[in-house]
């Protein structure tokens, strides 16, 4: 069931509406596929699901697209396919920690633009990302892992300098402090060994 | 993984709401520095409170830079320093006061309690040094906080210790009064005194406790009271028990805080970790007032009837949060009313609409007791007795923790506004209604015995 050739990563980008992501599982599954991975947000209306799904048949992408086009058909929707290949996804191991990047203030253009390549000069993969409009004002909520051998005080610093100028208030702060107050279970597994 | 929403109400908490970690108390037992020559015991002193809390500040500075969250206050809280005393001198006991406010400071601590004597039942030669020597001691260290205990649910209460902490406090407000008597914030009297509290001026290492230990004291009254005055704007016609509900799961957030904090501060020491101390300590500034919760709660005018039930309730609520939150919970764990450190408190003392009378009621259900109260220079030492034993006496009675925090201020009158700054704030003096008249029953002396643990009504 696992089979690479068979296995394929599949996006839709479609306007919103009530049972986008049943077309779409039923789509692939009608075909004989499972699925074996998958996430959905929304953003200002426009859906979107990425899953990846293992067929117990020899398909081309052309086969899915085909069936993927039939399902969402005059929608103006917005379909890729790839072949799922495991050596384009593998990852060396970063050793590091999960933090939790905020920042908020008055939407500016380019806030997400230095704030990434901030990030990504120091090698901090972002996990999770997410952006929240209230008017003018945005809120930018990420998970990102940061290398141990980052100095976490100096990190902070230059993110706060960074993110003053635009000007904006910001944080990173490590992930167990929000689970320590959000989530209900002991407080031990939370506590850091060194 | 964690949701928006959980990450968003985290920070407000942490930046609005001035939800801390108010200190980090590490406990030291001293007990084996003991020995005839008091140089020595100084310097074993000094050594071993450096050697043990060499790294506490790093540590704590550190971990509030990783999560995000202040640790306001690092402080030290020995076992109880009269049990080095025996044998010795007031001067002796000055020299200890000296060496030890010579360790806190070189060890970056802001406090350092357990100049602390247990007299609840009789008193050792060594602590009637120490009582007697706290003058001197509170006058000419800086960092030292001392304690004694008068009273007990199991022993009663010591009159005759009593008696001697009353001249005692006046003392030390002459011997402190070109700085308004504020020596006497640095001494509590206690009933029931807790061995593990993390807060001062109250904390002592106390006996059972390991060789060292660390306790948090975690507060948030600004959490609190934003809690309830969203459920009221949300809710306004919202019951009291809503109110308790709101108040529980807060308490419950801000407690789970203090243990992460805790645990980790004593994993990098390699020390135990002892209890987490949720209390709503207040601070001068706005928004971190207790004061502002029972305000939000519906008690316009602090002081008017009903203020007492209020009291009740957060305190009750604030325990079963906390309770629910860690099966280490210990300290005080409630609300304070310490009230030259809150200004809703302060302003409705000076305004009178609360009054020492009413306080006196409120400490029968808040955590502690007549916490930080400004006194008339010419307050009598058998008027400081009597509030003593009153107080004492509501917490014998309820088997619970009550403290003392008196400061007559010399030269000053009833109403004359007297300013310590920083976390001791400022406030009016307080007039204490009918002051004389008990002279004869404090005068008496002896104990009162230990309550009957049965009949309860």
């Amino acid at each position: 069931m696992t089979s690479e050739g068979t296995r394929f990563v599949i996006s839709v980008l479609v306007p919103d509406r009530a049972g986008i992501l049943r077309d779409a599982t039923t789509a692939v599954t009608d075909m004989g596929a499972n699925i074996d991975g998958i996430t959905q947000t929304v953003v200002e209306g426009y859906f979107t699901v990425l899953l990846t799904a293992t067929f117990d048949r020899e398909y081309s992408i052309e086969d899915v697209r085909r069936r993927m086009d039939r399902a969402f058909e005059g929608q103006q929707a917005s379909i890729v396919i790839l072949p799922y290949d495991s050596s384009k996804t593998a990852r060396p191991p970063v050793e590091g920690e999960t933090y939790i990047v905020t920042i908020t203030g008055t939407d500016q253009p380019g806030t997400m633009k230095k704030v990434t390549t901030f990030l990504a000069e120091r090698g901090i993969n972002i996990e999770d990302w997410e952006v929240r409009w209230n008017g003018t004002q945005v809120t930018n909520i990420g998970q990102v892992t940061v290398p141990a051998h980052l100095d976490i005080k100096q990190l902070q610093h230059d993110f706060h300098h960074l993110t003053a100028s635009i000007p904006l208030e910001s944080g990173i702060q490590h992930e167990n402090i929000f689970r320590a107050i959000s989530e209900v279970g002991p407080i031990k597994p939370l506590v850091t060994r060194t | 993984m964690l949701r928006s929403r959980e990450i968003l109400d985290t920070v407000r908490m942490l930046q609005e709401e001035n939800l801390d970690v108010r200190t980090v108390t590490m406990g030291i037992n001293v007990s084996d520095c003991a020995g005839p020559d008091m140089d020595k015991v100084c310097d074993a002193v000094y050594d071993k409170i450096c050697r043990k809390a060499a790294n506490l500040v790093r540590v704590c500075d550190d971990l509030s830079t990783r999560y995000g969250i202040m640790v306001v206050n690092k402080r030290l809280a020995i076992s109880p320093a009269a049990n080095l005393l025996g044998g010795h001198g007031i001067e002796d006991a000055v020299a200890l006061g000296k060496a030890l406010d010579r360790a806190a400071t070189d060890v970056g601590v802001d406090l350092l309690g357990g100049f602390t004597a247990l007299v609840h039942k009789g008193m050792i030669p060594g602590e009637r040094v120490l009582i007697e020597a706290l003058p001197e001691v509170l006058k000419q260290t800086n960092r030292v906080c001392s304690s004694i205990s008068v009273g007990s649910t199991k022993a009663g209460m010591n009159v005759d210790a009593i008696q001697l902490v009353g001249k005692t406090i006046l003392n030390i407000a002459d011997a402190t009064a070109d700085q308004q008597g504020f020596g006497c914030a640095k001494l509590v009297i206690f009933a029931n005194i807790p061995e593990d509290n993390p807060f001062m001026a109250g904390a002592y290492l106390g006996a059972g406790e390991p060789e060292t230990v660390i306790n948090v004291g975690v507060s948030g009254p600004g959490v609190v009271k934003r809690a309830v005055d969203r459920l009221v704007q949300a809710s306004p016609n919202c019951s009291l028990d809503e109110i308790a509900e709101e108040v529980k799961h807060t308490a419950f957030r801000v407690t789970r805080t203090g243990e992460l904090i805790g645990r980790e501060v004593a994993q990098r020491l390699s020390v135990p970790f002892g209890v987490v101390d949720l209390s709503l300590a207040p601070t001068p500034r706005i928004g971190d007032s207790v004061g502002e919760i029972y305000q939000s709660m519906g008690i316009e005018k602090l002081g008017a009837p009903g203020t007492t039930a209020a009291v009740a309730l957060l305190n009750d609520a604030v325990k079963k949060g906390g309770a629910f939150a860690s099966s280490s919970v210990g300290g005080l764990s409630g609300a304070f009313i310490p009230v030259m450190e809150d200004h809703a408190l302060s302003d409705a003392l000076r305004d009178g609409t609360l009054t020492m009378e009413k306080l006196e009621a409120m400490t029968a259900v808040c955590s502690v007791g007549l916490d930080m109260i400004l006194l008339p220079g010419d307050t009598t030492a058998a008027t400081l007795c009597g509030i003593i034993m009153d107080e004492a006496a509501i917490g014998i009675i309820n088997r619970k923790t009550t403290a003392v925090r008196l400061i007559p201020v010399p030269g000053k009158q009833a109403g004359d506004i007297i300013d310590f700054g920083g976390l001791f704030g400022s406030g009016a003096i307080t007039n204490v209604n009918c002051p004389d008249g008990a002279d004869r029953f404090v005068s008496r002396g002896g104990h009162v015995p230990a309550p009957l643990q049965s009949l309860g009504n």
